[in-house]
């Protein structure tokens, strides 16, 4: 999961101890393994004093709430949109929150538009579920085991309705056009 | 078909029309007891002059303005709270009108009567500063510089008399270095304060603290509507007061599918609405300079295929780069039907994020929304500040289709499919604190008298790594010591508005006898950071050089020619300093930079910002000093002086043929617009823009044996990762040891 997250800020690696900016900010009051700003480092005293003060126990609800609150959007994405989330994902969410990454740079230098990089990837799963019976039978075999006992029958369902919609989004498609005649 | 169209209606707020022609006459009849003296009289109370008919006239206007429904109301909450956030859609006349209801209703008589005190309200962007306060003078009837005036980064057009002054955040932060309490003001207005600038967000943080130590001081927040609340979180409950914008409803459209190639989407959707769309302007949103010049070619192309058959159509450029008198052109009217009673014309306006908030173009009908814009992104890790192209978020979308609702009720087309809008795009852009290299922000609060950075209350604290970074620069530079607190040389660089890598240049170039120069190079650099007040230089040498003006072929023709006149060979920082000794020697002749490609308003504004930074030099009693220019060193001090700003922004030529900046080891090449003969070995840059590739622009040649010699606690090898740099370097000190012990032994 380290990787995954160094991976995601950019080549280089977390600034370490030697430097005179992560000593400094030692110095100042810092302590690793926390983010900034005055709840932030209340936090601690929370690890320390132990939900001694009232402040502290505030907080430390506040950290529960924006964890349960990443699990309700991780909830939410795998029912609506049958979004397979992983955990590193959601920890990001809730490290967001806290702030202890800096924001990802993001490098763009082509002119594709909103939304057509994950097209790309999820292009070739619907064919396979469509046309190759195998395979498809496959996908089934494999994915309830991976997530029976994550997924309700609802979800299954609802999943299954969403694939139907994509599917007939495909057939669209052909269709497609931005203006209609009658406009 | 279309069925499937996807059509949902905004939520704007809608204003009947009926209903607020009611409530103004009800306001102006029954209540207003505050407004009535300076509303009946003749006399204009601020310089007892009558009021011209003009006054009058613009008065009537004002009153139509929907903030006028609620200036009771407000006026109330603002007596009864220290703290207020006001929150109204654009176009809601907040700007111009709240800090002159303030006005009319605070006493801001000193208790000795000899001087006022101030309101001030502050804005992101310098422009706004400059048009919001000019407007609001003959609102008021007044001379703008007298009784209203403003205060920008190197122009403050204010007076004794001033009694209301706009201010860009930045300055507002400046004042609060000499005056830490803000002692002059009565009531300070944060306008626009949901783009969340660098500055904004420390202004919150002190203020805060301002507030706790000064009863008498009122705080207004101005936002558009989004984060109010975290607003109101953050201000501990602060009262909240909502003004409704005068937006008409906006149907918004996306497309079935993702668009393989925005731009291309963006120039049909043109196409396809002046083809079918009844007649209104269109507005829409790209990424840069080049983009948009690119998209405007195009789509004059593409409409000029279509023949008589379609309407004229006008399309102008708007980015932030671009001429005032330029920029003006949005606001021409759209060209007539070609023939009496044929199709009618369109105005198509290509515009960056500027049209998003800051500029209000009336007439907009339909808005295309490709969802990117430029953003600033900064990574710690690698020390690279940049601007990218970045998805945008669901509030500048809010804000994007918005702009289509100003004069009547209209389209916007989202080049994206809905689910993307619903999974891609944040809920709001980051805030520039978390985005930004906070070297400079880190000396302000230092001299502020703010220590604890780590507990400071930031509304959204940035990383730890940034304050990192931020400590680590500021320390080799020797503007913090090892325990963290400011120096000397720190207070002194603190006082220069520039990034610190520069003041410091500023400050130690007396020692290298040569700061004349260096105050030319300064000027010249930070001349193009024209919108960002704390200095952030997005700019390049030839940026002087007037070649976006050009055309395509004449612009590479009249670069090279500039080059040719102007270029130094070892560098672009001389390069620069040529340009400026050139415009001094012909007077500052218009045309003689007409005639040599130069841009002759970005030479004066350098001028003029060079002016401003010798006031500060002599505050500190920094000598002002040139070496004899036939002297062989009179570029080699200048050299030296530089690195002893930008020590840390070095690149070395390795064996491969590849630049690596130094200690963070990334593969850099040098912008093809430098003015290099060669590929020195070591060289200083100002600039790192990360494109396709990355490049290092504005660079200038320097000797690794100075590396050495000036930085060497930042050259220091304990201290270093392996590369090809360091071998060098460690043969340069052996050197240098070497020499020592020779000389020892002469002796």
């Amino acid at each position: 999961m380290t990787q995954d997250l160094e991976g995601s800020s950019g080549s280089a690696a977390a600034i370490d101890s030697s430097n005179i900016g992560f000593k400094l900010l030692k110095k100042h009051g810092w302590k690793e393994g926390t983010g900034l700003g005055i709840s932030e480092q209340d936090l601690l005293g929370v690890g320390e004093g132990l939900l001694a003060n009232q402040r502290g126990r505030l907080l430390w609800k506040i950290v529960v709430l924006a964890g349960l609150w990443a699990q309700w959007l991780e909830r939410n994405r795998k029912i609506f949109e049958g979004a397979e989330e992983g955990l590193e994902e959601m920890w990001d969410r809730i490290r967001f929150w806290g702030r202890l990454e800096p924001v990802e740079t993001y490098w763009k230098n082509n002119k594709r538009g909103l939304g057509v990089d994950k097209v790309k990837k999820k292009a070739p799963k619907p064919p396979d579920a469509k046309n190759i019976t195998i395979s498809s039978g496959k996908n089934e075999q494999e994915l309830p085991s991976k997530k029976s006992k994550t997924h309700s029958k609802k979800m299954r369902k609802m999943q299954e309705f969403e694939r139907q919609l994509q599917e007939k989004e495909f057939e669209r498609a052909f269709f497609r056009e931005f203006w209609p005649d009658n406009v | 078909m279309g069925t499937e169209r996807k059509r949902k209606v905004s939520l704007f707020d809608v204003v009947d029309e009926t209903s607020v022609a009611a409530k103004i006459s009800k306001s102006n009849g029954g209540g207003a007891p505050m407004n009535n003296n300076s509303g009946n009289s003749l006399i204009n109370p601020w310089n007892s002059k009558p009021y011209s008919q003009r006054y009058f006239d613009i008065l009537e206007k004002r009153r139509t303005l929907p903030v006028w429904q609620q200036k009771d109301e407000f006026l109330q909450s603002l007596k009864a709270n220290q703290t207020l956030i006001l929150v109204g859609e654009t176009g809601s006349g907040k700007t111009t009108q709240i800090p002159q209801f303030v006005l009319d209703a605070i006493d801001i008589e000193t208790p000795d009567k000899r001087r006022k005190m101030m309101i001030a309200c502050t804005q992101p962007r310098r422009v706004a500063a400059m048009s919001v306060s000019r407007r609001v003078a003959e609102e008021m009837d007044v001379t703008i510089g007298e009784e209203v005036g403003y205060s920008i980064r190197f122009e403050d057009c204010s007076s004794a008399r001033t009694v209301l002054k706009y201010l860009t955040d930045g300055m507002l932060l400046r004042e609060a270095m000499t005056d830490p309490l803000l002692e002059r003001y009565k009531v300070i207005v944060l306008d626009e304060a949901h783009e969340r600038t660098l500055a904004t967000d420390v202004l919150f943080g002190l203020l805060k603290e301002v507030l706790k130590n000064r009863s008498d001081l009122k705080l207004v927040v101005m936002s558009a509507t989004l984060e109010a609340e975290k607003f109101q979180g953050y201000f501990n409950g602060a009262p909240l007061m909502k003004v409704p914008g005068r937006l008409h409803p906006v149907e918004i459209f996306y497309t079935q599918e993702p668009e393989r190639d925005y731009l291309e989407a963006a120039i049909r959707t043109v196409v396809q609405i002046h083809l079918c769309e009844p007649p209104g302007d269109i507005l829409v949103f790209l990424t840069g300079e080049e983009e948009i010049e690119d998209a405007c070619r195009k789509i004059n192309k593409e409409v000029g295929n279509l023949g008589d058959q379609v309407g004229p159509v006008k399309v102008v450029p708007l980015y932030s780069s671009l001429p005032p008198a330029m920029q003006q052109k949005i606001f021409d009217p759209a060209p007539p039907p070609l023939t009496e009673g044929g199709p009618p014309g369109r105005k198509i306006v290509v515009s960056t994020n500027i049209a998003e908030t800051s500029l209000t173009i009336d007439g907009i009908v339909y808005v295309i929304d490709p969802g990117f814009s430029k953003q600033k992104v900064y990574n710690p890790r690698v020390r690279v500040e940049s601007l990218l192209v970045s998805p945008i978020s669901k509030a500048s979308a809010h804000q994007r289709s918005g702009r289509a609702g100003r004069t009547q009720p209209g389209k916007c087309f989202r080049l994206y499919t809905e689910k993307s809008f619903n999974t891609e795009l944040q809920p709001q852009t980051y805030p520039e604190i978390l985005r930004s290299n906070l070297a400079n922000t880190v000396l302000t609060l230092k001299k502020l008298g703010i220590d604890d950075l780590v507990h400071f209350d930031f509304m959204d604290p940035p990383a730890p790594e940034t304050l990192m970074r931020a400590l680590e620069v500021l320390n080799y530079l020797g503007a913090l010591d090892d325990e963290g607190n400011l120096t000397k040389l720190g207070e002194i660089m603190s006082e220069f508005p520039l990034d610190p890598q520069m003041s410091k240049m500023l400050v130690v170039s007396p020692e290298f006898n040569c700061s004349n120069e260096i105050l030319s190079i300064s000027a010249m650099l930070s001349d193009f950071c024209r919108d960002a007040d704390i200095a952030r230089l997005h700019s390049s040498s030839m940026q002087a050089f007037k070649v976006p003006m050009c055309i395509d072929g004449e612009a590479q023709k009249a670069a090279d020619e500039a080059k040719a006149r102007f270029g130094h060979i070892d560098g672009d920082h001389l390069t620069l300093l040529n340009v400026y000794h050139a415009y001094k020697q012909n007077n500052e002749d218009q045309s003689w930079c007409y005639e040599n490609f130069i841009n002759h308003r970005s030479l004066k504004s350098a001028d003029n910002v060079r002016q401003q930074l010798v006031r500060i030099m002599a505050r500190f009693n920094l000598k002002l000093c040139s070496t004899d220019f036939s002297s062989r060193d009179y570029y080699i001090n200048i050299r030296k002086a530089m690195l002893a700003g930008y020590f840390m922004q070095v690149a070395h030529l390795e064996r491969t043929g590849h630049y690596l900046t130094v200690k963070d080891n990334q593969v850099v090449h040098l912008h093809p617009s430098n003015c290099l003969d060669h590929k020195p070995e070591w060289v200083i840059y100002n600039e790192y823009v990360l494109t396709t590739r990355n490049f290092i622009r504005t660079v200038t040649d320097i000797r690794g044996e100075w590396l050495v010699d000036i930085a060497p606690h930042y050259f220091d090898l304990e201290n270093f990762p392996q590369c090809e740099a360091k071998r060098v370097l460690e043969r340069l000190y052996k050197k240098r040891e070497k020499e020592r012990e020779e000389s020892r032994n002469r002796k």
